[in-house]
Order: structure tokens, then sequence, then C-alpha cells
């Protein structure tokens, strides 16, 4: 069996390593259109501070490909015939045809770009892949003053950037919360204050302007050299660094025969409305039980995606999360948080628990009908591991108090084993 | 279709299956940042994550360089406080371990494992039937026991009596720092009720555990549960730190009513009883890896110093404090060295004379470097005696 996997990050990595375990003998390619081999693009800021040197950016050792028999080729899908079962590449040659039996769509997202004048300036980056990662730490050794379009989880990366070469920000935000969509309300509160400063632990890092659109970016001598704000603000900076989000690219499934609604569609095993064709990672979406449609862009759902896609292309019914709920965790500035489950849940019959051991940390349990469901810590998370592990067991917990105690950041997850949870060595 | 989960998220009876299945979602949420390479004080910092984590997956290989490493790791936890994705690295690096110990003990660790009296492991006996391991262990209780006096009759013995206390030695019963000669002494002043329990047959086989050795480590963890069984103790005091996990661990396993306790937790009960008094004297606190990073146990030993003494916290204390580096106090004392060093500046710097511990393993790693440069190192348990029996 031929399976051909679109897209060469972490979800179509996982895919075409989960296929060659359980499949030695099938023929696997993976098409990339990036130069060089895939890389840690959630450590691009650790590697623009060179605290992470190119050599380690590589997710796989060198000559794995090769170890694996995994066939890797180098450019642009041109167009996908899903119901034939074919491939068109760009390049290397035009209209080369490519057959597979299964196949996987892993092909991202682009970051969105701001469709006002001089967006096209340079000084205006984007910050997504490694060759951007250069350009932004090229640049930032010469300029006073960024500007952070976007306070987004990325956003706050890129201010970070900012502090470590001593450069004055400003940053910009739609609405009145930073932080989104991996905190709610209270836990952008304390972020906010992290970054202006206000909470004491740092000196300001940033200055942070809500509901203040940018209407332009201004050149001198064909170079970024401001930007002018709705208010008519004008705002003087050497880069601005746009972190509005991403999107899928939807002229990847152009003619295809394939569902695309802001992202391709697919079921809880990954598979798309062609059977054979399956879809995992960013530039995936999925049908929620309310009937709207959800992305969950993390490097661990992609990961996790990837690998369920690459089992079901092996005949091996999986699906999403059987290993477990979703879980993030890593720095949002300069606060550790994890986020597990359905962490910031809207409607339905769900109860939330909170605890604010100081100003600088906050805690959230969320519970449907006694049931953990999901969980955000930022500041300090002290066991996360133990109370991920009682999401994913589904673990029914009664009283107030006991759901109360689960808060205490200093609680022992060894006395859950009173409940009927096993945990791993301690 | 029948639908299938990837992989067994509950735990398994069989507790390597978990850690296989465990390591591998754990890599999941690892996105190569590397920190827990940085702060990992044994680990060659040319060496790729990527690498690492793919001699992790599953049953792939170890490469050398993973293999020196794995060697090396004493398991102090670090890497996993590091983690920004909370992975649990050392847990993964005892899979690792596993693996490697898989194809044989290397040379450079057999000094470590004769120390331990546990050298000679059969990957595929882990039960100990060996007549060469059965006389190994007799001969070394023999050996060791000729100084034991009081203890001499408690070694790996099969006869016990029901007690509501049972002090567990492990093998540290053969330890030359007297400790559990103290305990014993402070059990007696306080007029409890309690059984003995010590030896390399009775081990309570963490450092088998975290080694790799995981079928030798479950034959010992149920051995000793077994044992627990006859005498129905309600609490168990150990002063070993691994002994205190290892406990932990069969108590839940096993859904057992009685519970382990530290030396400090124990000693803790008794504060008033004992009529401790306190002293100005300075002395400063090393945190063993299992008691505060591991298993979040840190401020027992500071709640009983602060009965004892005027406690001055090292500049690495707690969660960040410096591992001992036991694990390679035999097997590359170069390593150790070079850890205890780092650790003895430290407490210099606090101008403390004396250097508590709560785990006799860590006592052992730091006594020699300690002697040289004018400075004790005593067990809270060694702290307490003091107090109450004043030369």
């Amino acid at each position: 069996m031929k399976h051909v996997i679109i897209g060469n990050g972490i979800a179509g990595i996982s895919a075409a390593e989960t296929i060659r375990k359980n499949r030695p003998e099938d023929e696997i390619v993976i098409i990339g259109n990036e130069d060089g081999p895939p890389y840690w693009r959630a450590s691009l800021s650790k590697y623009i501070l060179d605290i992470i040197p190119s050599q380690k950016m590589k997710i796989k050792p060198d000559g794995w490909f090769e170890k694996q028999g995994i066939q890797q080729i180098q450019g642009d899908v041109k167009r996908i015939d899903g119901p034939g079962s074919r491939i068109f590449l760009k390049q290397p040659q035009a209209e080369a045809e490519i057959r597979f039996d299964r196949c996987c769509i892993a092909t991202g997202a682009k970051p969105v770009s701001l469709s006002i004048p001089g967006s096209d300036l340079p000084g205006v980056l984007a910050f997504r892949s490694l060759s951007q990662a250069n350009q932004l730490k090229k640049t930032l050794a010469s300029i006073k003053h960024l500007v952070v379009i976007g306070g987004g989880v990325l956003g706050m990366e890129v201010v970070e950037l900012a502090v470590a070469n001593q450069i004055n920000c400003t940053v910009l935000q739609r609405g009145n919360l930073i932080g989104t969509p991996l905190v709610d309300e209270h836990g952008a509160d304390i972020l906010l204050r992290r970054v202006t400063g206000q909470d004491g632990v740092h000196p300001p890092c940033a200055e942070v302007i809500f509901g203040d659109g940018i209407v332009e970016f201004c050149s001198q001598n064909d170079r970024l050299s401001g930007i002018r704000l709705q208010s008519g603000k004008e705002i003087p900076c050497g880069l601005a660094v746009v972190c509005i989000g991403i999107l899928p690219d939807p002229s990847i499934v152009e003619d295809s025969g394939l569902a695309f609604e802001r992202g391709l569609l697919v079921d809880e095993h990954q598979q798309t409305n062609i059977e054979g064709v399956y879809g995992a990672g960013d530039c995936v979406i999925y049908p929620t039980e309310s009937g709207g449609l959800a992305p969950t862009r993390t490097w661990v759902t992609s990961r996790i995606q990837g690998k369920t896609a690459g089992y079901n292309m092996c005949g091996i019914p999986s699906l999403l999360f059987d290993e477990g709920p979703m879980y993030n965790a890593s720095y949002l500035f300069d606060l550790l948080y994890t986020v597990i489950g359905d962490f910031n849940p809207r409607g339905g019959n769900y109860r939330s628990f909170h605890h604010h051991p100081d100003p600088v940390s906050y805690r959230k349990l969320i519970f449907k009908d006694d049931r953990i469901v999901g969980a955000m810590m930022l500041g300090d998370r002290n066991g996360d591991q133990a109370i991920r592990r009682l999401i994913a067991q589904n673990v029914s917990i009664s009283s107030d108090l006991q759901k109360q105690n689960l808060l205490d950041p200093a609680f022992d997850p060894n006395d859950l084993a009173k409940e009927g949870i096993e945990f791993i060595m301690y | 279709m029948e639908e299938k989960p990837i992989n067994v998220r509950h735990p398994s009876e069989h507790f390597l299956d978990e850690l296989r299945v465990f390591s591998e979602y754990q890599l999941d949420s690892c996105f190569g940042d590397g920190e827990c390479m940085r702060v990992c004080p044994v680990v060659d910092q040319e060496l790729l994550i990527s690498e690492l984590n793919e001699c992790t997956i599953g049953q792939n290989e170890l490469t050398d360089a993973v293999t020196q490493f794995t060697y090396d790791c004493f398991q102090c936890g670090q890497c996993t406080i590091a983690c920004p994705a909370g992975v649990q690295r050392d847990i993964l690096m005892v899979y690792l371990k596993h693996k490697a110990m898989k194809k044989g003990e290397p040379p450079h660790l057999k000094s470590y494992y004769k120390a331990k009296g546990i050298s000679g492991w059969n990957p595929n006996r882990p039960e100990q039937k060996s007549l060469g391991k059965e006389l190994v262990i007799r001969g070394y209780n023999l050996m060791s026991s000729r100084k034991l006096g009081v203890l001499k009759q408690h070694v790996d013995k099969t006869e016990f009596r029901q007690a509501d206390t049972l002090i567990y030695f492990g093998c540290y019963i053969f330890s030359h720092t007297g400790v559990q000669f103290k305990t014993i002494e402070i059990a007696d002043k306080l007029k409890l009720d309690y059984e003995v329990l010590g030896g390399l047959k009775s081990c309570c086989g963490w450092p088998q555990l975290l080694g790799g050795r995981i079928e030798e480590a479950e034959y010992l963890h149920r051995y000793v549960a077994d044992v627990i069984d006859k005498i129905r103790p309600k609490q168990i005091v150990t002063g070993c730190m691994e002994c205190y996990a290892a406990l932990k661990r069969m108590a839940r396993l096993n859904h057992s009513t009685w519970e382990p306790l530290t030396t400090s937790q124990w000693l803790l009960q008794f504060a008033d009883q004992l009529n401790l008094t306190r002293s100005d004297e300075l002395v400063t606190f090393h945190d063993s890896c299992h008691c505060t990073r591991k298993l979040g146990l840190g401020q027992n030993p500071r709640n009983l110093l602060g009965k004892l003494y005027n406690l001055k916290e090292m500049e690495k204390n707690k969660e960040d404090a410096l591992c001992c580096g036991y694990y390679n106090f035999k097997g590359n004392p170069g390593l150790n060295q070079e850890i205890v060093k780092q650790k003895m500046d430290m407490v210099e710097k606090t101008g403390a004379k004396t250097l508590a511990v709560e785990c006799v393993t860590c006592q052992e790693s730091f006594e020699s470097a300690a002697k040289a440069r004018g400075i004790e190192v005593a067990d809270l348990v060694a702290l307490v005696h003091r107090n109450i029996f004043p030369e």
C-alpha cells in the first residue's frame, strides 16, 4: 500500500512514523515545501534568542527518513484529486503525478496578513517559519522599537524577544484580553499585569493598546518607519510583527472534492469526506457537538492528530484523543501554563472552581455532572499531570470539598489513590 | 468494526507496560525546547533531543551517546521540573535505563550494584532464585551483620510479631552512619510498639526501579509488601527517601491500610513528647531529590529543623536543589565529585558548619568531601538524637 503525506511538520511526521511502525512493508512518501529538515516550530523564539542552536532544531536525527524508508519530496502540491487518488506537484516538475492508496493532508496553516497600506514593506514580518525566524533575528539587532500586532500566544513570544533584545515594545490587541485563547478573563488579567509591570515582578516590558486598530504601515526610504492607528495616533517603529492568527490555505484543496470550511473538515478518525484521504494538524477543523466548527491548533494536538490519522490509514481504527484529553503546556510570556481538556467551555451544565493563591497565579477546574473535564493553570502548575490523569480517566468527584482540595497547588496526587486513581511511580 | 483505543491509558498491572505507553504519550508533548538538557547536571550538551526522543520510543535501539547518558543519569528529576511542556523526563529515563540494562550491566556501574548488593541480575529471572545470587546475599548479610549488634537479629528475618509501627531500614540497616541505631533508641525512648525489618533480601527495590531493573523491582515490592502484611503495622517509618517512595507505591498498589512516614514526619508527631530544645546554631539543609522534587515533602524536615536550630537555606534549595549524586558515588566518581564540590561550596556560603540531610544515601555521598572542609553531615534523626540524649 502506498501512503502519501502532504506536509512535513509535526502532524505529517507523526502520521508517517505511526504508519511505519505498524506497516513496515508499506510505501511512504512525505511532501514538504520548506527548505531543510522538519524543525521544532514551537521553539522558534528560543532559536532566535540563541538558546537553541540550529543543529538542535531538527525534530528527527540526521538520516532518520532514510532509515525509516520514507521518501521525502521537496515541492508544492498543485492539486489533489481526491476521488482519483492522485496528487499533482508544482515542483520539481510541473504536473508531476503521484498516486496514492491513502493520503494525509497535513499542510498546516499560514499567518493571517493585514490588507492595509504598507503591509508588504520591509520591516513588516510574520512569525511562523524558520525562514521568518531568521529574518526576525536579523532585524531585531538593528531596531529600537517593535510593534506587535496581536496580543495572543504568539504575540507574547514576540514581546519576550523584544525584552531580551532590550527593545521598546508596543502590543496592539483587539478586544480587551491578551493571551487568548489559552487563558480566560482572569488569566488574561494576570498576564497583562505581568507584561506591563503592574505586578512588580519585572519592570514594564510592553505597552498594551486595546481596541485601537492599525490602519497603515508608514514608510521612509521604502522601509517601515512606523504605524498609524484608527485614533490617528502614530507610533514610530523599525519592525512590526503581525501575529493575528493562522488560517489553513484553501488553495490546497481547490477542485479536489474535499470539504473545506475555514479548514479541512475531518471527523474524529481524522477522515475527510473522501474515503482514504485524511487530514491532521493545523489545516483541519472539526464539527462540534453544538453544530459549530472548532480547530485545535496546538503542537500536542497536531502530533496526536497525525498519529490518529496514521493508525486509521493503516486500517487500525482509532479515535482522536484516545491517548487522553487535549493537553498543552508551555510559557505565556514568562508565566508557566497548562491547559487540559475542555478548559474554557461555553454554556452547558459546567461548574468551575477557581483558586487564586496569589496575585500572580491562578488555577481553575471545570466539572460537568461531577466529572472533571478541564483544567487551566497559570503561574504555578503543580500537580497538572495528576489532573491530566483524572480528566483522562473521566473521574467523578462528588463532594465540593474534594473539588476544592484539587485546586490546592500543594495537593498530594497520592491521596487520589483513595479515589481509585493510579499514578505512575510518584 | 469495534473501535479500539490507540494506547492503554489506564494503569496496567504490569508497571513496565505502563511505562512503555507512558513514555510514548509523554513524548507527544515535547516540542524540542531542550530546557531538560540544559539543566541536566550530567548530560553531554552536544546530545540532540531528537536523538534522545528517538531512542526513548518503543523498542528503538539506543545509540552510543544515549546509552552513555542513560548510564550517567542520576534520576535527580531536575529535567522534569524544568520542562515547559510538563514532560516527566526522569520517568522516561527509567524506561531508557530499562532498555539499556537489557543489554547487560554496564561495566562502570558494577561496583555500584555490588555496593548495593544487587549485582548479578538476570533480567529473565528476576525472582532471585539463582543459587549464585542467594549466596551473594547471604554472604553479604553475614559479613555486614557482624557489627550490627542489636540489629543483627532483624536482617532479612522471616518471623515477625505484629506491631503498630514498623521501622523499615531496607539495605541501610548496614549503613556505617549509625543512624539506624539512633532511630531505634528514639523509638525506645518513646516506648513505641515496633518491629524492625532490613537487609538485602528485604530491599525496597527502588534503586532497581530507578536503574531500569523493573522486573527485579516488582519482585522486591511484592516480597516486602507480603512481609509487611504479616506485621500489620499502622505506620512504617523509614530514613531513606527511596525506601519511602517504594513503600508509598506498595501501599497504593495493594490498597494497604498502613501509611509510610519519613523520619521527619514521624518525629514531628512526637515533637512535644521529645521535649526538643532549640539553639541558635546555624544549620543548612540538603533536599533529597525524592523528598522535595519528586514527592513534595520538603516542608517537613524544615519544620523539624526549626525546632532544633537556626536554619539557613542554601543558594539552590527546595525544588531547585542540587542532587547528592549518590547514583554515581561508586559508578562514576568523577561526576559524583563534581556535584558534591558544588554542594559543599553552597554549604560554605551559608556559614553553617552542619549540613542536615533526610536520606541516608545523601549523607554517604557527601561525607568525605564535607569532612575535608570541616563540615558535619548529619541526618535529622541524628540531630534529634543529639538533642534528647546530650553527651
